[in-house]
């Protein structure tokens, strides 16, 4: 048992032993004098004809014997971007010498790359004295993929591939290993978080072509930033190749084995990311740093300089473009931005209420005391239009945050959770951009319905921009409903979730209704911790409008936990929502104007009163009693008014709505949301048991660019996520930047405004 | 209501009978009174919701007209063929009337079912329809049934949210397509007119693709006159 146990976890080692020996016998390295410098920039693993032909002729103009021996490697995946470094100037391989003897050994911190520090820094020095002897240290590397090719000198642009395929490094450590780079090209070096010059140049480049790059509706995947860095590097490994051709300087290649343990043991992994960091203490002007030339700083914050200035680690994405001159029209309508943060910002009360979720965070982070300071600090730091906050509790919204926010020119409206509940939600607007038409505080608590048995809370607040250009009112805005909650946590009663959804939506389409009514169109925001994963059932109908949700696993809706395993799972059977309720299968209310919502602020719509029935309402009442009996009066025309009604036979159109669930609302998510394969997915909250996605700022999206309606929003930009590695590279959350066990969700919006 | 009774008698006596301008209301319900009791006894009798049923924002009247083969078709031969089938005032008595009456997609030759709010006539030349016009949808076979439905549930539910712009609506069955359309009051506004198309696209699920057209009941009068040749006689108008 024991053995076995053994057999399997040594297994990776072993195998990579029997690859390295193989390698070491069919396949010596060569290094050769006089050779031309591979100029790096073929990001295939394979070779062309020409490439080989070139090869072949290095060799035959002169070899040595080699004078160290490489192993063959599996490079697997990681050679698929492969590709020429981007910069160097002699400048920097003298700074590469001089900062490395620190950075090896800060690289012995880690105790399987002692060895590699070591030989790196020798093939340093063996660099540095073989420079004139213009000696290039060949390898095939390559080996365990193209067997065929054994036989072929190949150099390898080796460090690239170290330093940014491999997330398991250091920067301590890509750095010594950079001067085994055969193509002599050498990237900006990383000293513990410090930037090299000129790294800057390429980073304001890189950022203006994401910005050029990105439009709304378009995600901006780390693919396109990566991208972009790799044309910036070609085109920089060009001019490294020309200097190189110039100088003839080669350095010396080595490999280190412990490199492929490491590699091995590590699935292949998504494409790096960028990082956002100041340039000086202010938290204003920032840089967007590709961690290409950063590697790993998330794997070893420790070594990063709090004291010299503040990380910022989160990144604004512009989605905005330039107008084209088919936009011209939007030029005689007004634009009206505005943002919106969702935030939930941990009670304190259930954070003392589950401890065990916050045992990686030093206490002192865990208290009020100093999240709240924090959490203003944010605040302040972003200044939303409107701020929506889930899990605040009441009695820090009176005494702290309320009294905060009103400073800051915030108008608050709170709704605490249900019964014995301490916390609640809150909308915030700033007063001098929005006025408040109408407020509806949700409760979805019904002591009559078995699946609204909760105390969660929503609001719902219509409100009317304010649009003032100088004195004179030139543009109407329409107005903008916006919506937060906090659905019920619960990861097995993905019911509940739904019908408090659905209730929330009835209110919400209430509210655009009486704007509709009075012909105005009406944008909706809706935000919020929905405890429910992207693109699980839940998520689903809020941005498809539609979910077939009859028969499915409760644990299901939500997607939190995958409950699969159990044998039996509550599932949810239509009817979701008794019709005591009130709301129908649409999410709307079944008798047109709900319980709560009224129009507290009534400025200048007059109340329709309409009797307003949707259609799966009437269609209840189609075979009641007083609809089966023939009306007296009914004239009788043979083929035409003689049917008789057979209740049995139902309704042939209805049947298929009858399970499902949907509503009227066009929305879609700010964020893009991949599929969670790996902890590098982005994440809104974290705790001890692990991130997810769960927070969601949803809006109206625009149609079309110059509709006469101007409904929709325009997403001008939003805030990064960060993903769970990041966030435990910072002793996960809450932290000492972030106060709550979730990160801030914030978008920029622009709306058109119509002419006076 | 009594009011609304005395607009419908206004309006008899209004549009198509000017030219036979001396007839007295009383004697125009005599012939209808000839014509069919059961309708005249409908007409008399306003409706009203029931106790603990459900009331509908405007009473509404089913009609239902088909075209006698080999007559000449007139607009007074339209209006003589245009049958008042009943009228309602709650959800619950639509159902009465509904259940009762052949859907659409069963019915011969033809014929159209119209549903107006009471008071207005499904003419053309109705006070509240002259200034108006329809949206018209073509339907292949096989669809008229749902589709009148969703689109009548929607009209009597207020789901136009245009205020008092709708009139009615129309289903009209062909011999290779059917048609349903809805009318309102005011041709020239676009806003109610685009919302209308919006909801309708909406509440009958129509494919993106599907053509809509708008036409105004004036262009409608005139296409009809073209078509027949006809010289509009003197106070039909």
């Amino acid at each position: 048992m024991i053995g076995s146990l053994l057999f399997y976890g040594l297994y990776p080692l072993t195998r990579l032993l029997n690859r390295i020996s193989e390698s070491l016998k069919k396949c010596p390295s060569m290094v050769f004098f006089n050779g031309k410098v591979w100029d790096g920039g073929v990001p295939s693993r394979r070779f062309t004809t020409t490439q080989t032909a070139l090869l072949d002729q290095w060799l035959s103009t002169g070899t040595v014997p080699p004078e160290t021996k490489e192993p063959g490697r599996e490079m697997g995946e990681a050679l698929k971007e492969n590709d020429t470094l981007g910069k160097e100037t002699s400048k920097e391989a003298e700074m590469r010498k001089t900062i490395e003897e620190p950075e090896s050994e800060t690289a012995k911190k880690e105790s399987g790359c002692v060895a590699l520090g070591q030989k790196a820094e020798e093939a340093e020095m063996r660099f540095g004295k073989n420079s004139e002897e213009r000696e290039v240290l060949k390898e095939d590397w390559i080996k365990g993929e193209v067997p065929q090719k054994q036989d072929l000198v190949q150099p390898l642009p080796q460090s690239e591939w170290t330093r940014e395929n491999n997330p398991f490094e250091d920067s301590e450590d890509a750095a010594p290993k950079r001067t085994s780079d055969d193509s002599e090209v050498q990237k900006p070096t990383v000293n513990d978080g410090t930037i090299e010059d000129g790294s800057e140049d390429r980073m304001s480049v890189i950022v203006q072509q994401l910005e050029k790059n990105t439009s709304l509706g378009k995600s901006v995947t780390k693919a396109q930033v990566q991208h972009t860095v790799w044309e910036n590097r070609a085109k920089g490994g060009e001019a490294a190749g020309l200097w190189l051709a110039n100088t003839g300087e080669d350095p010396a290649e080595i490999w280190d084995p412990g490199l492929d343990l490491v590699y091995l043991l590590h699935e292949a992994q998504t494409q790096p990311k960028g990082w956002h960091f100041p340039i000086g203490p202010g938290l204003e002007e920032v840089v967007f740093c590709p961690s290409t030339s950063i590697p790993g700083m998330s794997y070893n914050p420790q070594s990063l300089e709090r004291g010299e200035f503040e990380v910022v680690w989160r990144l604004w994405e512009n989605l905005s473009e330039n107008p084209t001159p088919q936009e011209a029209c939007l030029e005689l309508q007004g634009l009206f931005d505005f943002t919106v943060m969702s935030y939930n910002i941990l009670a304190q009360d259930l954070l003392e209420a589950n401890q065990e979720l916050y045992t990686h965070c030093p206490l002192e982070v865990l208290s009020w005391d100093y999240r709240f300071p924090n959490l203003i600090r944010e605040f302040k730091k972003w200044e939303p239009d409107i701020l929506c906050l889930q899990e605040v509790q009441e009695d820090h919204f009176k005494d702290q945050l309320h009294p905060a926010l009103s400073d800051m020119g915030y108008t608050c409206v709170y709704k605490r959770r249900t019964r014995n509940k301490r916390d609640g939600c809150v909308i915030c607007y700033r007063s001098d951009r929005f006025s408040q038409m109408s407020e509806s505080l949700v409760e979805f608590y019904r002591p009559d319905c078995e699946v609204l048995d909760r105390d969660n809370v929503g609001i719902v607040l219509l409100l009317q921009p304010i649009v003032t250009q100088g004195s004179e009112v030139t543009f109407k805005s329409p107005p903008l409903c916006v919506a937060t909650t906090h659905l019920l946590f619960n990861p097995k009663r993905g019911d509940i979730k739904l019908a408090q959804l659905a209730v929330l939506l009835a209110e919400i389409d209430c509210v655009v209704n009486n704007c509709k009514v009075n012909g105005e169109p009406c944008n909706v925001v809706l935000c919020g911790d929905f405890n429910a994963l992207p693109n699980m059932p839940l998520y689903q109908l809020i941005t498809t409008r539609q979910l077939y949700y009859h028969g499915l696993p409760a644990w299901m809706i939500s997607g939190q936990e995958d409950l699969s395993y159990k044998a039996h799972h509550w599932k949810v059977f239509a009817p979701l929502l008794p019709s005591t309720v009130g709301i129908n299968d649409n999410c709307q209310y079944t008798s047109g104007i709900g319980p709560t919502c009224k129009e507290t602020v009534s400025t200048q719509r007059p109340k329709t009163g309409r009797l307003q029935y949707d259609r799966d309402f009437l269609l209840q009442l189609q075979f009641c009693e007083a609809a089966c009996v023939r009306p007296c009066h009914l004239v009788y025309i043979p083929g035409v008014t003689d049917n008789t009604i057979d209740p049995s036979e139902q309704h042939p159109f209805v049947r298929r709505f009858r399970r499902m669930i949907s509503h009227n609302m066009n929305l879609q998510s700010v964020y893009i949301h991949v599929i969670p394969e790996t902890n590098r997915s982005k994440v809104t909250t974290l705790h001890s048991e692990g991130g997810a996605v769960v927070d969601y700022i949803f809006y109206t999206p625009q149609q079309s660019r110059c509709s006469g309606d101007g409904g929709g929003l325009k997403l001008l930009g939003r805030l990064a996520l960060l993903s769970e590695e990041d966030l435990w590279s910072m002793t996960g959350l809450p932290n000492d930047i972030f106060p709550s066990d979730h990160l801030s969700l914030l978008a920029k919006f622009q709306m058109y405004l119509n002419p006076v | 209501m009594n009011n609304k009774f005395d607009a419908l008698k206004d309006d008899d006596s209004g549009d198509h009978d000017q030219d036979q301008g001396s007839q007295k209301d009383c004697e125009k319900e005599k012939t209808e009174n000839d014509e069919d009791k059961d309708q005249n006894t409908a007409k008399r009798k306003i409706a009203v919701p029931g106790a603990e049923e459900h009331p509908l924002q405007y009473n509404y009247s089913f009609w239902y007209s088909r075209r006698t083969p080999g007559r000449p078709a007139s607009t007074q031969s339209y209006e003589s063929n245009i049958k008042q089938i009943g009228s309602f005032a709650s959800v619950e008595q639509f159902w009465r009337f509904y259940s009762h009456m052949i859907r659409p997609g069963d019915l011969t030759g033809h014929s159209d079912f119209h549903l107006f709010k009471e008071g207005i006539k499904p003419m053309w030349e109705d006070d509240a329809n002259k200034l108006g016009g329809k949206w018209i949808i073509r339907l292949r076979k096989g669809l008229a049934s749902r589709c009148w439905e969703n689109l009548i549930l929607a009209m009597l539910g207020e789901q136009f949210m245009v205020g008092e712009e709708i009139c009615g609506a129309v289903v009209s069955v062909r011999f290779q397509e059917d048609i349903i359309s809805i009318w309102n009051k005011t041709a020239s506004d676009q806003a109610t007119t685009a919302r209308i198309r919006d909801t309708l696209r909406r509440v009958l699920n129509l494919p993106p693709n599907t053509i809509m057209e708008y036409k105004t009941h004036t262009d409608s009068i005139k296409a009809w006159e073209d078509f027949h040749g006809l010289v509009n006689p003197a106070g039909a108008r």
